[in-house]
């Protein structure tokens, strides 16, 4: 067991924890988009990132490991502003109106979201080409889940990837083929941990009263 | 979000593997599935078929009320769909059913019947089921699906072990060291157990070793692939046995404290040399002489298997030389162990330990032995017959001689998956009597004299015992369909009507109000439930038996300390190549089996969007013979055996060997066992689906 | 244990026509050494050359025959800018937008040239000929504006010399650079670059051979003894970086990152093209004192001269005992492999580059751990910048000659810096560090052309900030610049005069971070573009109301947030224009 300081509150925590682990442990909430608790942490969102003292920027707190005596704040000036413009710059870039979890931290943040109305939203016709599920990839937000969970995370089947880069970072499979011509098994998984409905079962797309091809 | 009314906690329908669901509905009707990621076995993963498949309880041609036959009684004994059947109410179909039932037993004696429980419906189900034919119809013939699937896995095990369960959990799966899969097309049979058994190997660097005719999906993250010839298992793992006996890597002390009979069996081995096995089976001596030593050299090592084992004319021999193996490297009894039979279905295993065996009553007790059969008379008020009852096959023989004269079915399709298609509809259609219980009219319901509508697993509450012995619960999760009742109502009306018509002064109990008192009285008299109740299962997602108290915590590994028989037994085995050959006329072999998008007969997944994804049969053969005949991959063909004839669409593809063909059996219109034989394994009578002698030609 | 990936059936070669290229490329696949992941970005590259593009039975045989799950690399090839999906053509001419270069209307030019060919920017021509695209900064500031076309540097580009252009026909760079004390620029005269010879007529491998008779510790003492700083940017201490992968029971990989892309750096193509054996050297000089066997030397794609010539020397070094088994009888066996870039900028970035080698996209890790401790395929990974390996050399054949010099206290007491803009003599310079920024532009540059006043200088590139006027006469050394909150980064120093726009400068800096953004991280992915869009509106329309916040927030939490040191600098140039010239920001006055 260590010892380090969360918000100036010290806290007892076993060594190896990340801060994340630590502060969930100790109740105090730290916000997050790209981690879910049974794939590997990407750390590519950076929302969770937190203030410690003697590091020059800001730490994912979701891969950072504790050490004795740390010093860590959680809700900083420099924290809050970075978690409050990546959610305005998320707002302005997706539809999130099917992201629940980041609507609480909209608000959480007082964030305004038509901060950056008068820049580019990224829009693409929704892909409905399997029985299954429904890709609509104006929603996504490129956390990465699906392709990690299709990938060595859980399923093993490599059919997803991420293709472009930047801004123009975009989920899609080999060549953009349409689902049953690719390796795909449809076990859904990537469905299960979609945070914003990119994904989601044809049949709840449908009973929604979304259009599809 | 309130795109749900409720959520409801549930066990998929499907597989083996037991995974635990959540059924999102909407409106009385399951909008969608998923799974919740906290809880065991399956931590929030799910196949195609969980996820995406239990749409098939709201097909329009669910059975929503008691049907009985147009014309009954005639001469010949014809298939109709619905419109050969006319509706009833309850009261006339249940009484009528009764009657018939009771008309036979006057006449004919209990030896007329042959009952057929189900692996899909729950424990109680069958609890209750097996209970009215063995206290009301007198009858130990009551068998299930398992007789064409695990048989004999189950008997070689019993014979070795004195036990028949897979012997490990699904929690240790992705901390293996070393594992054998042999027989099992894991990920298209149990995908969510293929996903954990590639992360041991990605992730965690476990040793593979597949063994398999076929180029299955798991030997991508082989270490190994041992590709027998079909039917040779017996002289590859007899061969790694003599490897591990000549260089001496068995564990002497487990052998000694644990086992009996090495001796003789270590004799008989000598001339089971991997040169030997080489030219029996054609994998190479090298790679038999690496995987025995891979497998006896780990500190854990465990062998999984499946349908390539089992349904096999030398299924049970394929059973023992497996266990062999594991006896004599001391590879049971802890973590990452064992010998691991993939239970099929949603509840095989739980059918089988709620009694619906013919053999043994719930808990795998002796109808044969006096003291059990004491137990039973006593707990159900009646007397019992101590007679072991038919085999499913055994039941089909006895149809051929005019012994049994009446079926009773609970949701089993024996028309598309017992073998030699042509006979069993003869057998079929020599019956007087047929009751069908089931959801849908599938192709055997169209055989019946009455159906019976009854619940799917959501619109029901009940157990579901999975492949790792967890006992898990289904939970009502919208109202049933149309008059549909539940399985175990149904059969408590009809035993009580039966018990009434027969004048049966004291009833063995058919009055329970809710599934949960049916499993408490099961859990009465098993001693491995004692410690298991719903309400339990409810508090704690799931319990391993054996749990003998409340106190248990249940048992996710078998034989830490001993086995069921006492020590554990070798086997000498021989050699044997019964099955049938290929001749200049039938020059390719056959070998039936599934696909990851439907489930067996087909009667649920025909009715769910997985059939739009896989609508119809391909025969897979191998680019070379597709070559050499001049097929092209698409083009439609005709395969034939002795037994008849079908035609399926080509697909040419190197997954199964040279000189060998695969067709799934899901599908009626070009139904792979039309083509099988009805060739059974003396000990377990299991049909030898694996292999058949067939020709191919261009349609 | 590796896995192989199974390939969907429905994929069947359908093109008849590329079969004897599919050969060509099965041909280079069967004959690799190392038929996995590691080798994926030499093979779509060898596709992209076989066929212009990379069409997809290319991509499928190259999962074949490598092992790999296609949808990966797929998503390899979207990530590199020199990669193709679609066919390119018979000739692609790459236009330098840069700031620099763009600063000299190479955007115009490159307009003017689309108008001529009637193309739209990327768009192949129907008879295969030719192909248009912007490219970002390609080494040749000194002579702005400048295009790649194909594999060869075409300077001085004009409106009125296209015909030219099209042809590849134009002002060669000319390599070189200036110094009152050279250290590792005083071959550039006197040597064939390709001949060992020349080299070692000249001192070559002294260190080297010093460094085998010396206790590996004595080895990592006088590189950290010397004070040598990483020239690639960072400035971390090479030698405490050597100490902590000597550390290590493990293999180690040496690593010289020679994918120099910093807008207005242009050090690194002149050293690999006029002294690349003292680069190898000093590879040499760090695997033994660290316990390598292997190196790479990651250059990027668009420097094909420089790769051309380094395996000239690789093989040079090999017929001469310099590299393989057993160098000089000494017992240490050391090879190094060229590894080309595919036109990323992020992987110049230590653990893109790993990330790069590896066969991956581009994206960097999260630190710690860092490279010493894990780095390419997991294992222990010293990476320095070209000019870092180039000091080493020097300071180990400094030890044998015991040259010392009251003027220069350690042999990596100069560095080198890359003076372009609107100055007089552009070009490099080698001078010690202290020099004063003026100095450096009136004395060694010549002051500003054609009589003009400076506007503003950029030091450290597209990364770096503009420089308040009252540093203009800044001492360049670390202590001093840090005080003032700047950094040399890897050495630029550009020069804007009067006649220049800043808004349109600061334009092209966000482009440039637009498009070499490689996606990870919030911050950066969606910072950059949101931050290009902005700028582009000020420059075209003037500043709009809580633009200035808006920049300021995103700046902010880049710098703060982000990942890697790309996003981390990629607000750097418009948080100091904002400090500068706020005016440039506030909505009502246009800049």
């Amino acid at each position: 067991m260590i010892s380090i300081y969360i918000n100036d509150k010290k806290i007892n925590c076993h060594e190896g924890k990340t801060i994340l682990e630590a502060a969930q442990s100790a109740g105090i909430e730290i916000p997050t988009i790209c981690y879910h608790e049974r794939l590997t942490p990407p750390g590519l969102c950076r929302q969770c990132v937190v203030e410690v003292e003697g590091a020059r920027v800001l730490l994912p707190s979701c891969i950072t490991a504790v050490r004795e005596g740390m010093k860590i704040q959680t809700d900083s000036e420099r924290v809050t502003r970075a978690r409050r413009t990546i959610l305005e710059m998320l707002a302005s870039s997706t539809d999130l109106s099917e992201a629940p979890d980041l609507h609480d931290q909209i608000k959480k943040y007082s964030v305004d979201v038509n901060r950056f109305k008068d820049t580019e939203t990224r829009e693409y016709p929704v892909k409905d080409d399997n029985p299954f599920y429904v890709r609509d990839y104006s929603k996504c937000i490129v956390c990465e889940r699906c392709v990690q969970v299709c990938n060595e995370d859980v399923q093993f089947s490599f059919a997803l990837t991420t293709a472009g880069r930047g801004y123009e970072n975009r989920i899609t499979t080999y060549f953009d083929k349409k689902l049953p011509e690719t390796t795909c098994v449809f076990c859904g998984n990537c469905v299960a941990v979609c945070p914003t409905g990119a994904l989601v079962a044809r049949s709840e797309f449908t009973a929604d009263g979304g259009t599809h091809e | 979000m309130n795109k749900y009314d409720r959520i409801v906690k549930s066990t998929c329908p499907y597989c083996g593997v037991g995974c635990q669901l959540e059924l999102n509905i909407k409106d009385n009707t399951i909008i969608s599935a998923s799974a919740p990621e906290d809880t065991a076995p399956n931590y929030g993963r799910l196949c195609v078929k969980g996820r995406f498949g239990t749409d098939y309880t709201h097909h329009p041609t669910r059975l929503t009320k008691p049907l009985i036959r147009k014309k009954l009684d005639m001469d010949e004994r014809i298939p109709v769909g619905l419109e050969g059947f006319r509706e009833a109410s309850w009261e006339e179909a249940l009484d009528l059913a009764a009657q018939r039932i009771v008309d036979t037993y006057k006449r004919s004696g209990a030896s007329a019947f042959g009952t057929f429980c189900c692996a899909k419906a729950t424990n109680e189900d069958n609890y209750i089921f097996q209970k009215f034919v063995r206290s009301v119809l007198k009858t130990n013939n009551v068998d299930h699906c398992s007789r064409l699937c695990h048989a004999a896995s189950v008997a070689g095990l019993s014979k070795a072990l004195g036990s028949s369960a897979m012997s490990n959990s699904l929690a240790e799966m992705k901390d293996l060291e070393v594992f054998i899969v042999t027989g099992s097309n894991t990920s298209e049979t149990h995908p969510v157990i293929g996903t954990f058994l590639k992360e041991a190997v990605v992730k965690n660097g476990a040793t593979l070793i597949v063994i398999d005719p076929r180029k299955i999906e798991m030997t991508d993250c082989a270490y190994l692939h041992l590709q027998q010839k079909p039917g040779t298992d017996v002289a590859v793992y007899q061969a790694m046995a003599h490897v591990i006996l000549k260089e001496k890597l068995f564990d002497l002390d487990f052998i000694n404290s644990r086992t009996e009979g090495f001796e003789s069996y270590s004799k008989s081995l000598e001339s089971f040399t991997p040169q030997w096995a080489e030219t029996i089976s054609g994998v190479p001596a090298k790679d038999i002489e690496e995987a025995a030593r891979l497998y006896a050299n780990a500190n854990a090592a465990a062998i999984y298997w499946g349908m390539g084992i089992s349904q096999s004319v030398h299924g049970t021999d394929n059973t023992l030389s497996i266990a062999n193996l594991a006896l004599m490297c001391g590879h049971l009894g802890r973590p990452g162990t064992g010998l691991n039979p993939l239970r099929g279905q949603n509840n095989v295993q739980g059918c089988s330990d709620s009694g619906g065996l013919p053999n043994v009553y719930p808990g795998y007790q002796n109808v044969n032995d006096p003291i059990i059969q004491a137990k039973y008379e006593k707990q159900w008020k009646t007397d019992l017959s101590p007679e072991p009852g038919l085999t499913i096959m055994e039941m089909s023989d006895a149809i051929e001689t005019g012994e049994i004269t009446d079926y009773i079915i609970m949701g089993e399709n024996p028309i598309l998956s017992d073998p030699n298609m042509a006979n069993t509809i003869h057998h079929f259609s020599k019956l007087k009597n047929i009751l069908i219980i089931d959801i849908f009219l599938n192709e055997s319901g169209e055989y019946g004299d009455i159906i019976l509508p009854a619940l799917s697993f959501a619109e029901k509450e009940g157990t579901f015992t999975n492949s790792d012995r967890r006992v898990q619960l289904i939970r009502k999760a919208f109202e049933p369909v149309g008059e549909a009742r539940a399985d175990w109502q149904i059969l408590q009306d009809l035993a009580l009507r039966i018990e009434e018509k027969m004048g049966k002064k004291v009833s063995s109990g058919f009055k329970f109000s809710s599934p949960s008192d049916i499993w408490d009285e099961m859990a009465e008299i098993v001693p491995a439930f004692g410690g298991i109740s719903h309400s339990r299962i409810d508090k704690e997602s799931g319990v391993h038996w054996p749990c003998p108290d409340v106190n248990h915590p249940g048992t996710p590994y078998l034989f830490e300390k001993d086995f069921p028989r006492g020590k554990g037994l070798f086997h000498m085995i021989e050699l044997k190549l019964e099955s049938e050959a290929a001749t200049k006329e039938y020059p390719y072999i056959l070998s039936t089996g599934r696909v990851l998008y439907h489930w067996h007969g087909r009667t649920m997944t025909s009715r769910s969007v997985l059939d739009k994804i896989y609508p119809h049969a391909k025969v897979e053969m191998h680019p070379e013979d597709a070559k050499r005949e001049g097929f092209t991959n698409g083009e439609n063909v005709n395969v034939s055996s002795e037994r008849g004839t079908i035609t399926v669409e080509l697909r040419v593809t190197d997954k199964s060997p040279k000189g060998v063909l695969f067709i799934p059996f899901h599908f009626a219109d070009a139904a792979a066992n039309k083509l099988t034989q009805d060739l059974r394994d003396p000990v377990a009578k299991i049909p030898d689906f694996k292999i058949s002698a067939v020709k191919i030609e261009r349609k | 244990m590796t896995v192989k990936f199974r390939l969907p059936i429905i994929l069947i070669m359908r093109n008849k026509m590329n079969k004897e290229l599919l050969d060509n490329l099965d041909f280079f696949l069967n004959n690799l050494r190392e038929k996995s992941r590691t080798n994926l970005l030499p093979s779509l590259l060898k596709a992209q050359k076989i066929f212009r593009y990379i069409p997809e039975e290319a991509a499928t045989l190259i999962g074949e025959r490598l092992g790999l799950p296609l949808s990966e690399i797929y998503g390899v090839i979207e990530f590199y800018s020199l990669l193709y999906t679609k066919p390119t053509a018979e000739t692609v001419i790459r236009v330098c937008t840069s700031p620099l270069c763009s600063q000299k209307s190479s955007e115009k030019i490159k307009d003017a040239l689309l108008k001529k060919l009637n193309l739209l920017e990327g768009e192949s021509s129907a008879d295969g000929r030719f192909m248009v695209e912007s490219v970002h900064c390609l080494g040749l500031c000194v002579h702005s504006p400048s295009a790649l076309v194909n594999e060869t540097p075409v300077c001085h580009i004009r409106t009125d010399k296209l015909d030219d252009l099209l042809i590849g026909k134009g002002t060669k760079p000319l390599n070189r650079a200036f110094s009152d004390t050279p250290v590792i620029t005083e071959r550039f005269n006197s040597i064939n670059p390709e001949s060992f010879d020349d080299y070692v007529c000249e001192g070559g491998f002294v260190g080297f051979n010093h460094a085998l008779s010396l206790k590996k510790s004595s080895i990592i003492e006088s590189v950290k003894t010397s004070g040598l700083l990483g020239r690639g940017g960072a400035a971390f201490p090479t030698g405490l970086k050597e100490e902590g992968a000597a550390h290590n029971e493990d293999d180690v990989y040496i690593i010289c990152n020679a994918d120099e892309s910093e807008p207005g750096t242009f050090k690194d193509r002149v050293l690999l093209n006029k002294d690349p054996f003292s680069v190898l050297e000093g590879m040499l000089i760090t695997a033994y004192a660290v316990g390598s066997k292997k190196g790479f030397i990651y250059i990027r794609g668009e420097y094909a001269d420089a790769q051309n010539l380094f395996a000239k020397v690789l093989d040079s070094a090999r017929s001469n005992g310099y590299l393989g088994e057993n160098i000089r009888g000494s017992g240490f066996s050391f090879d190094v492999e060229i590894r080309s870039g595919a036109g990323a900028y992020i992987c110049g970035e230590e653990t893109a580059l790993f990330e790069s080698i590896e066969g991956k996209r581009g994206y960097p890790r999260n630190k710690p751990p860092y490279p010493v401790e894990y780095g390419v395929f997991g294992k222990p990974t010293d990476i320095n910048n070209v000019e870092t390996f180039c000091y080493i050399s020097h300071i180990l054949s400094n030890m044998k000659n015991k040259i010392t010099s009251p003027d220069l206290p350690s042999p990596s007491g100069t560095r080198l810096f890359c003076l372009s803009g609107d100055v007089k003599r552009a070009g490099l310079y080698e001078l010690p560090f202290g020099v004063k920024l003026k100095d450096l532009i009136y004395n060694w540059g010549g002051g500003i052309k054609n009589g003009k006043n400076i506007k503003t200088i950029i030091l450290g590139g597209a990364s770096g900030s503009f420089v308040p006027e009252q540093h203009w006469d800044i001492s360049l050394d670390q202590k001093s610049l840090s005080e003032a909150g700047l950094s040399m980064g890897s050495g630029v120093i550009m020069v804007f005069d009067e006649t220049k726009n800043i808004p349109h400068i600061l334009n092209d800096i966000t482009g440039f971070f637009n498009h070499e953004s490689c996606g990870k991280c919030y911050p950066c992915q969606l910072g950059s573009r949101k931050q290009h869009e902005i700028i582009t509106g000020i420059r075209r329309d003037g500043p709009k109301q809580g633009d200035r916040e808006r920049l300021i927030d995103i700046g902010l939490t880049m710098k703060d947030a982000s990942l890697c040191g790309l996003g981390q600098t990629a607000a750097t140039a418009v948080l100091s224009a904002i400090e500068i010239w706020p005016e440039l920001f506030t909505a009502g006055i246009k800049g």
